[in-house]
């Protein structure tokens, strides 16, 4: 994608965090941003700010997958929504929180990505789905986070064969962040955790990470692995506040 | 010699597959074991078949599952073996339901059993032999969330694992990852499924699998590891027709 202006981009859960970030760094190049998120005081916040249209849902509804798709029909389409895990090891877990991601990431990333396909998006669509470290180094603390997190970068690749296989021209790419963010509220529920375990300070612990990654920041990566052609094809991106977004090989 | 006399076993999804194979093998290697599955008709056969293996029948995907079984039978080992057949579909074509059927099915029960092993706990000493698949490693487009389910198996076992030896309880936790068994019958839907997918036969995709594992394989493989738990503790094989091979660690 040569430019960002002007093209339609939506975003699946883009009123706090990282999704925050990535609805900055695209309203700063003028691009038709559209949000959708659950919380409505958050979304009329961004819309007086930034002016980006927001939609306010569930982004495990199919049905609103279906037609907001249609209604806004994207060139790029950014899933972010997902829920901050139950922080406690294994067997302080209920079935219920352990599996709290699979049942929010994993679900609205399903019917997003099969209403990508099921559409279908425009071919040279870009879809980019939130995967994370934890589905290669596991997270102990964060009940089925991990496994979920695996799933989302498993179903970019099956989501590539389909698009392969039906001609479609849309490519799905996985986005992995390898730290922890401290500035985010599942990062930072997440630190507080790890560093308690570990019998340090957070601050101490988020240190460890080198360069924090801030939430802009990871806005500007992602813009930067839309427009910079050679990242147009990888399947998944690695993201540290240290080293920038890099190709991943799975 | 019996290399599992006097120890006894569970085996989870015992009535059939691998898990029916487990426990007839561990049976006649001395062990004493208890085969638990859903379905009281296969189990009577089971039981009628391999004179000596108890069963019991209850859905362990319930969370009161593990204490029910372990008031009949406390194992010094545990094999989880049980779970559920997914629909052989591309992504845009399955329902929620579809694709989350191993979730709900293999990850809820090993999530419940590992939990109790480490709440109740097991005694020290215990195992808990995991059977996830190759699939976690390597993904399965047609399967759903199949590879997603069995990768999260696998990160159970390895939290549990910190989290006993942590809290110094002596478990040892060990995960199985067979490739695709075309016998079995999720194994045959497997086969059938991938070889039409990219227009190939059958029996020539099978022909092209590289040392795919039989059950006994994968049977043998859980006797070896059962009599030598602890050396394998923490760890994760893959089992080919060669025999088991440890799989990197590192990332899992």
């Amino acid at each position: 994608m040569e430019t960002l202006e002007k093209q339609n981009i939506l975003i699946i859960g883009g009123s706090r965090g990282l999704g925050l970030g990535v609805v900055e760094a695209f309203a700063a190049r003028h691009s038709n941003v559209t949000v959708v998120a659950r919380d409505e005081a958050r979304l009329a916040d961004l819309k007086a700010r930034l002016g980006v249209s927001a939609i306010a849902g569930d982004a495990t509804d199919p049905a609103l997958a279906d037609s907001v798709l249609r209604q806004v029909r994207p060139s790029v389409l950014l899933l972010n929504a997902g829920a901050t895990p139950a922080m406690a090891p294994l067997h302080k877990q209920t079935w219920e929180s352990f599996s709290r991601n699979w049942d929010t990431d994993v679900k609205a990333t399903f019917h997003w990505v099969q209403a990508a396909l099921n559409a279908p998006l425009a071919p040279g669509s870009r879809v980019l789905v939130s995967s994370s470290g934890a589905a290669i180094e596991g997270s102990p603390l964060s009940g089925g986070y991990a496994g979920a997190k695996r799933m989302i970068w498993l179903m970019a690749a099956y989501a590539n064969g389909v698009s392969n296989d039906l001609n479609l021209g849309i490519r799905f790419q996985a986005l992995l962040v390898r730290q922890i963010v401290g500035a985010t509220e599942l990062g930072h529920a997440a630190a507080e955790a790890y560093a308690r375990r570990k019998g340090v300070s957070t601050g101490a612990f988020l240190a460890g990470f080198g360069k924090p990654l801030a939430p802009r920041d990871y806005g500007e990566f992602v813009v930067t692995a839309l427009t910079d052609p050679k990242f147009e094809s990888a399947q998944a991106f690695a993201i540290r506040g240290e080293t920038g977004i890099q190709p991943l090989d799975a | 010699m019996f290399r599992l006399a006097g120890k006894t076993m569970v085996v989870i999804g015992g009535s059939r597959g691998v898990g029916r194979r487990v426990a007839e093998y561990s049976a006649r290697q001395g062990a004493q074991v208890l085969a638990v599955a859903r379905r009281e008709a296969a189990l009577r056969q089971l039981a009628q078949d391999l004179p000596g293996i108890k069963v019991l029948a209850l859905d362990a995907t319930l969370p009161n599952a593990p204490s029910k079984v372990f008031e009949v039978l406390v194992p010094d080992i545990l094999v989880l073996s049980g779970g559920a057949i997914p629909m052989a579909a591309p992504l845009h074509e399955q329902s929620w339901q579809d694709f989350t059927v191993n979730w709900e099915s293999d990850v809820k029960i090993a999530f419940h059993f590992c939990k109790t092993a480490l709440s109740r706990p097991l005694p020290a000493g215990s195992s808990v032999i995991l059977i996830a698949s190759s699939a976690a490693l390597a993904g399965s487009p047609l399967t759903g969330g199949y590879a997603g389910a069995k990768r999260t198996q696998m990160l159970i076992a390895s939290y549990s694992q910190k989290e006993s030896d942590r809290l110094g309880l002596g478990l040892q936790f060990v995960v199985l990852a067979p490739g695709i068994m075309p016998e079995t019958e999720f194994g045959k839907l497997a086969v059938d499924g991938y070889a039409r997918y990219i227009g190939m036969s059958t029996k020539d995709f099978i022909r092209a699998m590289a040392s795919p594992p039989t059950q006994s394989d994968v049977a043998n493989a859980v006797v070896e590891l059962a009599a030598d738990a602890y050396q394998s503790k923490g760890k994760m094989f893959i089992v080919t027709e060669k025999g088991l091979e440890r799989a990197s660690l590192c990332e899992w």
